[in-house]
């Protein structure tokens, strides 16, 4: 009986190759990773397939690799060990270590000079070093506070306009079994992210204007903290979020009445909660008493690998992508999925799509306020986020120490760096 | 009489009273597997059976691969639990039993093996696969798998506490070391090493950042890679993901419960200790 | 004559052994051992796992010294462990007895009930415990509103949060401990028990007496691997709270995943593991001396 157990085992291990089947012909292979999955993943294979039927140099490989690791472990361990993807997406938050580390191939030869003019110009400059063009964006993701239309009518709330306000109508909204407002909790870059308006409504910025030293420890930094550290304390935000603060689920389903989320929400909404499309609003996120409207657009870019054995023609792949003809684009900004494209004639062009429902109200009242997402080195990156959680949940830490410690810190880094910023 | 029943209805109470906590949790598992994407969150102990739907289940199965991928993990799995379990009952048993120069040393240098973290080796150890040319192949994630210093170290214990005395008699009948381990000292060890392979055989059957690391294609995934897969960028299919977690729990509970007899009918010393 | 025969066997019996143990200790050079090395021979240079390494000597173990942030998830670390370790070796070391207690179907019932949150992967053990401990409407909530109490914060609390995600730790591996103890009482012969109750012994004095001392092998085992286990949780941890609120959670390993793979400070995560290690290594050693103490 053991022993044929063990027989069945062997003849299976010997049987099963194990091994990936290799690539099908002598043409060089480009391997091209992604973290999209479904839809998205088809637009990318079907891009990826007309790219292989339209040329005979490379044959370019999609791979898809779970979300959770893309960022982290799997490229990470994959560049440590020289076996770095030839094309890849990054992340306004990632984009300076790579382009630190000489990584991004320079794509200035590859795109046509009247595409670029296309492009808008800071969401280029997000993407250049010393002029040199690292990254095409191709998607812009805007945020903006969603809010439950009949929960606010109940409560007799307007939306709210201001911090002030936000924090009354949070109150007025929370009940025994839903949170007034919703924002991220988990420590990460997301948190950072969503932070940033509220950081630029007040005027202010992370450093100080000629980038030689952080400049945050300001009154409005610290009131919109404030704010926030009270929301959390008195429970008026949600301290637990069910889901990570991407998912519009959480106002859908009556978890929370307002929510802080991004552009992504529209088309999440349109898949998931077809029947809620007329009871969601959404609206500019609220500002301080006086300051000034602010929202921030993130969204990858598409590089190449300059370490890659064909790193021209994976520069050539990623322009193809997304730095050339329009359509492409157009379908994943318009179609795939509800994104800003970075591109005007794209905005232009496709006036009924921006100006329908819920997109409509970003086009007309957020877009134009945003700034693009910060490119920070990994380290400030870290320092501003644990400022976050120190900020809003540990309140045996005065806000003034909070944030003196984490401009120390940056100081601290910044004196011994010599990088981009 | 009437004494020792009550003890014994008061015992099963107690019991029964901790087997509902300890599974409490598995009933939420299971019972919000079978709901629909909107109520996965919805806190509900009871929730009415017409709200609960096959569907997840069915989505999960008509996932690319999926059936694929559990085989892989199966397979994996399976590999490395044999080969361990025979590797480390040998090094569990030579540091338990036989006389050499340098046991200590070597005993101290394997369990201190289990003290770094994975995630400080996952890059070296990624370079060596990639040396032997065995990235995105099953075997980069089945042999880096097999050395471990934990089932070496329950070997050594469980050898610990068998008598001497079966061995000596064994080997006064000329039986060499490894005689004596192998027709003795094994079929011995066998509710340890069920126990073990029961260990071993989930640990690599839930693996995810080695096998996420070392396998590229899709066909490659071992079943927790398909399921992590069920969340994207903005928005996770909980229900999905549940489901999933279901599906890839049970081999483990079955395995447990097939050898489960094995695992705890002791090890029949009684008679010779002492 | 004797003597040679003698030292002939005494060689025979090492080579036995260096043989029986050469394919776990050769895998584990290659597999453990050397990704030790090389990741020390990492933390001597300050790497972003990109550019070229640059070497910078014992800099990042200094740099240590002054990182509060580490320091704290020592603190954290130890607490989880003195909360973790003693509660899965005296609660399995229980089950076990009351699982002996029990008989034939019964027994396999229970078992099977027992080991059932084993099978549970870590991270949806992380996803199915949020559920339980939401502050909004979990269960353990809506358990504490049916008996009269007040609201808690769980997960979503700095004091909190820490033992709230031990008892998940403890939850998962508490039937696969109940289980080894169980095989190890299975194995005490019934006449010891006898003997003692003829001596007049009850359950207490029994269980001090003969049950304790007797599955002394298992208690190392399940101790000092708890001990390492506590010092390696991750999983449930990063998903239930990510280390949050503030850093009540951040665990050592938690701490050092984030810098090699949310920083990409290769070497100064690799630095830190060392330490730890070596805080580990010290402890399970004065562990296991104590417990051979016992033994004399």
């Amino acid at each position: 009986m053991k022993k044929r157990l063990l027989s069945i085992i062997l003849c299976a291990a010997m049987a099963m190759p194990g091994m990936a089947v290799s690539a099908k012909d002598d043409k060089e292979e480009l391997k091209f990773w992604v973290f999209h999955s479904d839809k998205e993943l088809e637009f990318f294979q079907n891009c990826v397939d007309q790219y292989n039927s339209e040329q005979s140099n490379v044959e370019v490989v999609l791979e898809q690799i779970p979300w959770d690791d893309y960022n982290g472990t799997k490229m990470a361990t994959a560049f440590a060990s020289g076996e770095g993807p030839d094309v890849f997406l990054v992340a306004p938050g990632l984009f300076l270590k790579y382009a630190n580390s000489d990584v991004l191939m320079p794509l200035n030869d590859y795109i046509k000079p009247e595409v670029l003019e296309d492009f808008s110009e800071s969401s280029i400059e997000g993407v250049s070093v010393d002029d040199e063009i690292l990254a095409i964006p191709f998607e812009m993701e805007l945020f903006g506070l969603y809010y439950d239309k009949a929960a606010l009518e109940e409560a007799s709330v307007e939306v709210p306009k201001t911090w002030d306000e936000l924090y009354e109508a949070a109150k007025a909204l929370t009940t025994d079994s839903r949170y007034g407002f919703t924002m991220e909790t988990v420590k990460g870059t997301h948190q950072l992210f969503e932070w940033y308006p509220f950081l630029w409504q007040t005027g202010n910025d992370i450093y100080n204007e000629d980038k030689t030293a952080a400049a945050l420890n300001k009154e409005g930094v610290l009131n919109n903290l404030e704010i926030k550290r009270k929301m959390f304390e008195e429970g008026y935000a949600n301290i637990k979020p069910s889901r990570g603060n991407t998912e519009i689920g959480m106002l859908c389903e009556g978890e929370t009445a307002m929510q802080i989320n991004g552009t992504w929400a529209i088309s999440q909404m349109q898949n998931n909660y077809p029947e809620m499309a007329e009871q969601i609003g959404v609206a500019p996120l609220p500002v301080p008493e006086g300051g000034e409207a602010a929202s921030v657009a993130g969204g990858w870019k598409i590089c190449a690998n300059a370490n890659s054995k064909n790193a021209e023609e994976a520069a050539k792949f990623a322009v193809w992508m997304f730095g050339d003809d329009p359509a492409r684009m157009e379908q994943w900004c318009t179609q795939t999925k509800f994104a800003f494209a970075p591109r005007q004639s794209i905005i232009d062009a496709n006036e009924e799509v921006y100006q329908q429902g819920l997109c409509a109200e970003f086009t007309n009242n957020i877009l134009g306020t945003e700034q693009p997402e910060k490119r920070l080195p990994a380290e400030v990156s870290t320092i501003l986020q644990d400022m976050l959680q120190s900020a809003y949940f540990d309140t045996s830490v005065s806000l003034e120490d909070t944030v003196t410690l984490a401009e120390e810190s940056i100081n601290d880094f910044l004196s011994s760096y010599d990088g981009a910023l | 009489m009437t004494k020792k029943k009550v003890c014994n209805a008061l015992l099963v109470l107690l019991a029964l009273a901790i087997a509902v906590v300890i599974v409490f949790p598995v009933y939420l598992l299971i019972i919000s597997s079978f709901k629909e994407s909107q109520d996965v969150f919805n806190m509900n102990l009871f929730p009415n059976p017409s709200t609960l739907t096959l569907e997840n289940y069915k989505t999960v199965f008509t996932e690319e691969n999926f059936g694929g991928n559990i085989f892989n993990s199966f397979y994996v799995a399976t590999i490395v639990t044999v080969v361990a379990l025979l590797f480390h009952a040998m090094s569990g048993y030579a540091l338990a039993r036989l006389n050499f120069r340098g046991r200590k040393v070597i005993f101290t240098w394997i369990i201190s093996t289990l003290m770094i973290p994975f995630s400080v080796i996952m890059i070296p150890l990624f370079i060596i696969i990639k040396n032997m040319g065995l990235i995105n192949n099953l075997w980069g994630i089945i042999i880096p798998m097999i050395p471990n210093a934990y089932g070496i170290f329950l070997f050594h214990q469980f050898f610990l506490g068998i008598p001497k005395e079966l061995e000596e008699s064994a080997k006064i009948d000329g039986a060499s070391y490894f005689g004596v381990f192998w027709r003795i000292v094994l079929p011995l060890s066998k509710p340890i090493a069920v126990t073990l392979a029961v260990a071993f055989f989930l640990a690599n059957w839930n693996n995810y950042l080695w096998p996420l690391i070392v396998a590229q294609d899709r066909e490659l995934w071992l079943v927790q890679i398909a399921i992590a897969n069920f969340k994207s960028a903005q928005a996770v299919e909980w229900n999905l993901v549940l489901a999933a977690s279901c599906v890839s729990a049970l081999p483990i509970i079955i395995l447990f419960f097939v050898f489960q007899k094995q695992i705890t009918e002791g090890v029949k010393t009684a008679g010779i200790k002492g | 004559m004797k003597k040679k025969r003698m030292a002939k066997g005494k060689k025979k019996e090492a080579l036995t052994a260096y043989l029986m143990l050469l394919p776990d200790v050769a895998g584990l050079l290659i597999f453990v051992f050397i990704p030790i090395i090389y990741a020390f021979f990492i933390s001597l240079h300050s790497w972003n796992g990109l550019s070229e390494m640059e070497f910078i000597g014992i800099q990042n173990y200094i740099k240590m010294a002054k990182d509060s942030k580490f320091i704290n998830s020592i603190i954290v670390t130890v607490k989880y462990a003195l909360m973790y370790v003693p509660s899965v070796f005296v609660l399995s070391l229980l089950l076990a007895c009351l699982l002996h207690a029990l008989h034939g179907k019964l027994q396999s019932f229970f078992r099977t009930a027992f080991f059932l949150p084993y099978a549970i992967s870590t991270v949806i053990a992380g996803i199915v415990w949020s559920f339980i401990y939401n502050p909004m409407n979990g269960f353990l909530n809506q358990l504490l509103a049916l008996a009269g109490g007040e609201k808690q914060r769980f997960l979503a609390s700095t004091t909190q949060a820490l033992p709230s995600t031990v008892v998940v730790g403890v939850w998962l591996v508490l039937g696969y401990n109940t289980i080894l103890f169980l095989a190890a009482i299975k194995d005490i012969p019934h006449n010891y028990y006898e003997a003692a109750e003829i001596d007049g012994a009850g359950p207490i004095q029994k269980f001090f007496k003969i049950t304790l001392p007797l599955v002394k092998d298992t208690s190392v085992f399940v101790l000092v691997m708890c001990a390492i286990g506590s010092f390696q949780a991750f999983d449930q941890i990063n998903v239930m709270t990510a280390g949050g609120p503030a850093s009540a959670t951040t665990t050592s390993v938690l701490y050092i995943y984030d810098q090699a793979f949310r920083t990409f400070e290769m070497g100064y995560s690799s630095a830190l593991a060392f330490v730890l290690f070596i805080i580990i290594m010290v402890l399970t050693l004065i562990q296991m001396k104590l417990m051979k103490g016992k033994e004399d």
